[in-house]
């Protein structure tokens, strides 16, 4: 895993000159993502200028991506740990599932639904984390073990499409709009802006970040690695259980297995944010950069009436090339 | 006879530093040559050269009279040259035939062909004398017959000689003679050995010559019968130029001080009930070779390590085993020479030394820049710490990031400090400095147990010095009694092994 050796102590260059080469080839290449960004965005305003650079269009390549979104920010917290979590998926599906089923089986109103769609994803987060955190299980191999676990469960909770039942004011949650602007924006900008915080200025966020640079350093320096892994995968979790909320509301139905196409997408924005930070961190910031440039490439490949598959060629090479671009940054110290 | 391995001037320079310079070597067919010297002294480097591992900046390498230039481990294993870490791996769920021949696997039709794996394993355990079954997995052996796999892995590849980096440095006593034998054995077949070694019961009992190194250069050459322990102990005893004993400027340690640490009955690893008190303001120090206990030690009082039983106790609490958070909330710091157990590499040294200490200038969870930035600024102005504050701690010198490390513990209230090769790595002025902060420590009513490679260190720094070996204290120096030959003697011959009993019945 390119992660696990990110944290690898690289043997201390002793010359200074070096660090100061390695800090200005760290800028160039800080801003070089956001340049791309922008030139992305110019290039498809002018090919399109009278769809493409509109407010409507852009808020609704935001709306359309907020449950990625939410599942990138707390990727990113159990990332600077060092750490995977590749049933995040599966859970946003099964608890899309239990919110949906206890509306329709259970008569239950949307509010407590939502609760419980959360509840549900909170609690299989903290699975994860006991099993990394206290029986020291590999966390790659371990959620992928947990998310095969949960998809099951998820088809037992409801293995089939449904459509009817669904209380309209759950739906609202994503469509409900205040001058045509979407509320639920504003909720998922001020969830991702608290996790950001979370993880960049609390004693948690910090310790998190000291795990992720050197694990039995941190451990010897009095951090409580366990608790803090424990905290991230609930975290995790709980973000994604609201992605399932929001999935669900957005389509208005339930069909099996919601979350599982946002996995890669949700890894690539956060090693995007990788090339945004200084040094080798994920922020969230940077990955909702991520997560919107990917997003603004496959929509305006669209609307250019390309094909689909010209998307997904371009989402991987963005990626691969950031990620080179990282990997050489990381040979030079 | 003559020499069939001639090195003559071998230099190795790492950046502007020479690791090892000037260095001349011969062997004979069957000759046992002993290496010893102090840490850092160069004998590794020394070693791998002649393995392939480094290339020679400087000097030429004979076999049988044509000069030899390795450029990869392969080289040297083709001209019959292997070598066995100290730390060498198996691959723990293969079998000992697989591991012998790993690399190397005998072909038919380009498939690896087990019988001849097993065949060839069986030649080369054979010749070491090793009654080792070939098929069973590596996981279910002792330390000392994976050893004797690793020898066998390189007969397989014909060694003409065989360079044992501290091969005995892991086991007991009666396990080390097994490994002596072997290496008498093969020996009399014409295999030549370099023994690397701190054990001088070892170097005494088999060794045909010994080379000397000290401060990268080769210092001494001595045939079998200038092979003796008072010789052997110069060797290892580094002259140092800059931390001479000062003259301990504080008062001895005032009698009946409060007891901080007390660490009663402790058994852990290959500890066998080992007891230290040091009191409010003492710097008590520990000795002992590789293997007798000393790492673990460590490792069990800081909570690091979980222990079989007894107790620690820091100012009457008693700590719960292998609870590292508990120790540190009792007031442990720990500070190791092996920085990887230290250091966030990529973090800035603002953030390696607040990291300890974080909840103490936080208001509900969220550090206050304000209150970090003056509280690191002042610690690292006391640990004279020049470094930028938002400079990422691998790019500092190793001096430098030990002093962050020292003010990270100074920034939470610690009570025992445990000093683990403190100035390992460093250079000497930062050594003095580190030294002056540990004194300073002491000091201010702290207790202070240090673990040091480097006796100079220790008699500098210590009050009182234990001695272990093979788990249990042999000894306990106070005051005038530490002197460096008392130590050495103590960590060497606390107990007479059975190699050398054997020396002696032989001869």
């Amino acid at each position: 895993m390119s992660v696990a050796a990110a944290g690898t102590p690289a043997p201390a260059p002793a010359a200074a000159p070096a660090a100061r080469r390695r800090t200005a080839g760290g800028t160039v290449e800080r801003f070089t993502l956001p340049a791309v960004f922008i030139f992305t965005i110019v290039l498809f305003s002018v090919l399109k200028p009278a769809v493409f650079p509109t407010a409507t269009n852009f808020i609704a390549i935001v709306q359309q991506n907020l449950p990625l979104l939410v599942l990138v920010g707390g990727i990113c917290v159990v990332l600077s740990l060092r750490e995977f979590d590749l049933s995040f998926g599966f859970i946003a599906g099964a608890s899309g599932a239990l919110a949906v089923q206890s509306m329709v089986l259970w008569q239950m109103p949307w509010g407590l639904a939502v609760l419980i769609g959360i509840a549900l994803g909170t609690l299989l987060g903290a699975v994860n984390g006991i099993l990394v955190a206290y029986t020291r299980l590999p966390s790659f191999i371990g959620t992928l073990a947990t998310g095969a676990t949960i998809q099951g469960v998820m088809l037992a909770i409801s293995n089939q499409t449904i459509f009817s039942g669904i209380d309209p004011d759950y739906i609202n949650i994503t469509s409900a709009s205040v001058g045509g602007f979407p509320i639920v924006i504003i909720v998922v900008a001020v969830l991702l802006v608290a996790v950001g915080f979370l993880l960049r200025s609390t004693v948690f966020g910090r310790h998190a970040s000291a795990i992720g640079d050197n694990p039995v350093a941190a451990r010897i320096a009095g951090v409580n690695v366990k608790r803090t892994q424990l905290l991230s995968f609930m975290l995790v979790g709980a973000c994604a259980g609201f992605a399932g909320i929001l999935l669900t509301s957005q389509s208005g139905q339930y069909y099996p297995d919601p979350g599982s196409s946002l996995l890669l997408p949700a890894f690539a924005a956060a090693y995007l944010s990788l090339s945004l930070g200084r040094g080798w961190r994920f922020n969230v910031g940077g990955a909702v950069l991520g997560a919107l440039f990917l997003a603004v490439v496959s929509t305006g490949v669209t609307m250019l009436n390309q094909p689909s598959w010209l998307a997904q060629l371009l989402q991987g090479l963005i990626l691969l090339i950031a990620i080179l671009a990282l990997n050489r940054r990381r040979g030079t110290r | 006879m003559t020499a069939w391995l001639r090195a003559e001037g071998l230099t190795k320079r790492f950046n502007l530093v020479t690791a090892i310079g000037d260095a001349d070597l011969a062997l004979e067919p069957g000759e046992v040559r002993g290496v010893v010297g102090p840490n850092g002294a160069g004998k590794s480097t020394l070693m791998q050269m002649l393995a392939g591992i480094h290339t020679v900046d400087d000097g030429e390498l004979l076999i049988d009279d044509v000069a030899v230039r390795f450029r990869a481990p392969e080289d040297a294993l083709d001209a019959g040259i292997a070598l066995v870490p100290q730390e060498m791996q198996l691959a723990p769920h293969l079998s000992v035939a697989g591991n012998i021949v790993l690399g190397r696997e005998p072909r038919r039709r380009g498939m690896v062909s087990e019988s001849r794996s097993r065949q060839s394993a069986e030649r080369a355990l054979g010749r070491l004398g090793a009654g080792i079954d070939p098929s069973a997995p590596i996981h279910t052996l002792s330390a000392v017959e994976r050893r004797l796999v690793m020898v066998a892995r390189a007969l397989v590849s014909d060694a003409r000689l065989v360079i044992l980096d501290e091969p005995t440095a892991a086991l007991a006593p009666h396990e080390a003679t097994a490994i002596l034998s072997m290496v008498r054995t093969l020996a009399e077949t014409g295999v030549s050995f370099l023994y690397v070694s701190h054990r001088f019961d070892d170097i005494e009992a088999i060794a045909d010559s010994v080379t000397g190194v000290r401060d990268a250069r080769v210092i001494a050459d001595l045939a079998r019968t200038e092979i003796t322990r008072p010789r052997l102990v110069e060797l290892v005893t580094p002259v140092d130029h800059v931390s001479h004993r000062v003259a301990p400027a504080r008062e001895a340690v005032a009698a009946g001080s409060r007891d901080i640490l007390v660490v009663t009955d402790l058994v852990a690893g290959p500890l066998q009930g080992v007891s230290v008190n040091v009191c409010a303001g003492e710097i008590v120090g520990v000795a002992g070779l590789a293997g007798s206990g000393v790492d673990e030690l460590m490792w069990a009082v800081a909570g690091i390590d979980a222990r079989r039983s007894g107790t620690v106790v820091v100012e009457d609490a008693p700590l719960r085993s292998g609870d590292r958070l508990h120790a540190v909330k009792a007031g442990i710091a720990y500070v190791p020479g092996d920085r990887s157990l230290a250091t966030l590499p990529s973090h800035d040294v603002r953030s390696n030394i607040s990291v300890a200490s974080l909840l103490d200038v936080s208001v509900a969870g969220v550090p206050v820049a304000r209150r970090e930035q003056s509280r690191v600024a002042k610690l690292a102005e006391r640990v004279h710490l020049a470094a930028p504050l938002g400079m990422a701690l691998s790019s500092l010198s190793g001096g430098n990031q030990q002093k962050a490390i020292f003010a990270r513990w100074m920034a939470t209230d610690a009570r025992v400090l445990l000093l683990h090769d403190p100035t390992a790595g460093v250079d000497v002025g930062a050594r003095a400095e580190i030294h002056q902060r540990v004194r300073e420590l002491a000091a201010e009513g702290n207790a202070v147990l240090v673990v040091s490679t480097d006796l100079p260190e220790l008699i500098e720094l210590a009050d009182r010095i234990l001695v272990l070996d093979r788990g249990s204290v042999a000894d306990e120096l106070v005051g005038s009694a530490i002197t460096e030959p008392a130590v050495l003697a103590a960590m060497t011959s606390g107990v007479p092994s059975i190699s050398q009993t054997a020396l002696k019945e032989s001869a």
